[in-house]
């Protein structure tokens, strides 16, 4: 840990009667007290699969409980562990009591080097021993390559195995959707000035093909402008791939679906209050095929512009903070 | 101080974050894609778990990474920061001393958290901030950045403690409405502006000193550096009170250092009309806090240089 004389200083200037320090300069005192705290060998350490969780759940209690830390004599820096660990300590009982697990359990989380994926079949150990010639065993690492599969990784032979295990892949789905564009949603969203310049060619070139183009390549093949397709893309095609990312997602379109809460069935647009969140997103996410915006904004006469930004500033982030 | 530099924060993965990083990628069209989307995940976990030690408000679900059919098409690892904006934050693969920054993920940020990756999963480190590029950079393809190229986390926290930034008033960013014209503020009869130097910019804000019915006082700031091509700036800070018929209250004026030291002070004079501190000689990137002390209460403004 640093020297006593510094730490006294950063627990006087974060404790400081007056309020010496400003947010920023409590956040860098706070930082630095942090880092010092989990760069001292005398942090407690262990294998136990909560001891993560307790470790930064303890974080956040010593930002809030700081000031009432007494170092009492000697030094001040061993107090200050002493504190810290005899309250990890106690969040990782909490946690383990929360789990349920008993002595038997915790024995085998001693020797844990695996991340256990609950919900998601078996536990998968991800640094696998490797046994050499000699019989001597050294760890793979997840993101080395499998020398016995060739190139890939053990986390994506692991991966590989998780999504053999789902009945939707939500993001499979969307791919193949951008690829195919079933019903022209994507090819129909083009530039005024420049109609070959449309999302489905766009989201071609810059994420689908391999390798990816440049914008200034894609603009060169359409005989745009650069910035003309960076806009286009931005305004236009974004804001539709976050529709059509959603309209796949089965949880998004389940609240949508069930009735949502009050705040989302009557957000509706300035001065047009049938202009809802539940509306657009009941227009936008569960109709059979896709309608371009501006025709729902024709439908429910209000101005596109002003219906794209209720969408994105309202709707949207409601529907993702619900979504997880 | 043994930790000077605020670099390589170590960050422990814990349970949830891998089971969220797994529940996206296996969502994914195929395991290389599910690698990426699974790190990009840690590392958004990881910024926002260091927001959450220091009380920084995140709002991880609204990001684009947080949604598996948007992350199936898009690289990006968003953090969205509540009120401000969004961060990106990049993993750094075991060994590599430098990672990719793909087009989507430049953007509309606040800027990019390096996320350094080690063998086994269970903790990476931040090592570093990289500053928004300038709107003005025609980027074209994905940039590759450097380890040694990034700043140490204090810039990450500058950017999401925005503050008054005295360099870019001289070059015409001024923090308007807050900050206005002395003259709007303060009556002609008692502001003189100071003789200006070569390049020289005056913005004053008016700050109440508690409820109604107690004082309120003008700041005002002049900034000045001696020619264009001095980077250092000279700060004048004045005090004056709001109301052209009274005086000024009973304060004391401190400036502070990043830190909070003290680094000049003044109490207000009887029968002053204004009191003054200047700090001269002050270096790009310096942080300093104006405290304004009447009776018990304490009011802070903070300038970035």
């Amino acid at each position: 840990m640093g020297d006593d004389a510094q730490l006294q200083s950063w627990l006087e200037k974060l404790c400081a009667p007056e309020a010496e320090l400003t947010p920023l300069g409590r956040s860098k005192v706070l930082s630095r007290l942090m880092l010092c705290i989990q760069r001292s060998p005398r942090l407690w350490r262990d294998s136990h699969q909560d001891y993560a969780m307790a470790l930064n759940r303890t974080l956040v209690w010593v930002r809030k409980n700081i000031c009432t830390f007494r170092p009492g004599d000697g030094p001040i820096s061993e107090a200050l562990l002493r504190w810290v660990n005899g309250t990890l300590k106690r969040r990782v009982q909490d946690l383990r009591g929360s789990r349920g697990l008993g002595a038997e359990d915790d024995r085998a989380d001693r020797d844990y080097r695996r991340i256990l994926k609950l919900g998601l079949g078996s536990p998968v150990e991800l640094d696998k021993p490797i046994v050499d010639e000699q019989g001597h065993a050294t760890t793979q690492a997840p993101l080395a390559a499998d020398p016995s599969s060739g190139r890939s990784t053990l986390l994506e032979q692991w991966i590989e195995r998780l999504q053999a295990q789902q009945q939707q892949r939500v993001g499979q789905q969307v791919r193949a959707y951008l690829e195919a564009d079933p019903h022209g949603v994507l090819r129909a969203c083009r530039s005024k000035k420049y109609p070959d310049c449309h999302c489905q060619r766009l989201v071609q070139g810059l994420h689908l093909s391999q390798p990816p183009l440049t914008r200034r390549a894609i603009a060169i093949q359409l005989e745009a402008k650069e910035q003309s397709v960076y806009t286009h893309w931005r305004d236009k095609c974004l804001p539709l791939l976050q529709i059509i990312a959603l309209r796949h997602d089965p949880q998004v379109r389940d609240y949508v679906q069930a009735s949502p809460d009050r705040e989302f069935s009557q957000c509706h647009l300035a001065g047009a209050e049938h202009c809802t969140c539940l509306e657009l997103a009941q227009r936008l996410l569960l109709s059979d095929v896709l309608s371009p915006l501006r025709a729902i904004a024709k439908e429910l006469r209000v101005n596109e512009t002003d219906l794209v930004a209720h969408w994105q500033t309202q709707c949207l982030p409601h529907l993702k903070r619900h979504r997880l | 101080m043994t930790t000077t530099d605020l670099m390589g924060i170590p960050v422990s993965l814990d349970c949830d974050a891998h089971d969220h990083a797994s529940r996206l990628a296996a969502a994914q069209a195929n395991p290389a894609e599910g690698q990426r989307v699974y790190l990009n995940t840690l590392a958004v976990w990881a910024v926002h778990t260091y927001c959450q030690w220091l009380g920084i408000d995140t709002a991880p679900s609204e990001g684009d990474s947080w949604q598996p059919g948007l992350a199936a098409l898009l690289d990006v690892a968003d953090l969205p920061i509540v009120g401000m904006g969004r961060l990106e934050c990049r993993p750094v693969l075991p060994g590599e001393r430098s990672f990719r920054l793909p087009l989507a993920a430049m953007g509309d940020r606040l800027g990019c958290v390096a996320v350094q990756f080690f063998d086994t999963l269970d903790r990476v480190e931040l090592v570093g901030f990289l500053p928004p590029l300038p709107a003005e950079s025609a980027v074209d393809e994905p940039i590759t950045i450097a380890i040694d190229d990034l700043l140490p986390l204090d810039a990450l926290l500058n950017a999401l403690h925005p503050v008054a930034n005295l360099r870019q008033w001289l070059e015409g960013l001024l923090d308007g409405p807050t900050w206005q014209a002395p003259e709007q503020l303060l009556a002609t009869t008692r502001y003189r502006p100071t003789p200006a130097a070569a390049r020289s910019v005056c913005q004053a804000k008016s700050i109440a000193l508690g409820e109604s019915g107690q004082p309120t006082v003008v700041l005002v700031v002049q900034v000045s550096a001696e020619t264009a091509a001095v980077e250092q700036l000279t700060v004048r800070l004045r005090v004056y009170p709001a109301s052209s018929k009274a005086l000024l209250p009973r304060l004391r004026v401190a400036v502070l250092d990043e830190w909070g030291d003290v680094l000049l002070e003044n109490q207000t004079q009887p029968d002053a009309v204004y009191t003054e501190l200047v700090l001269a000689d002050c270096q790009p990137g310096e942080q300093f806090s104006v405290r304004m002390t009447y009776r018990s209460l304490s009011v802070v403004e903070e300038f970035m240089v």
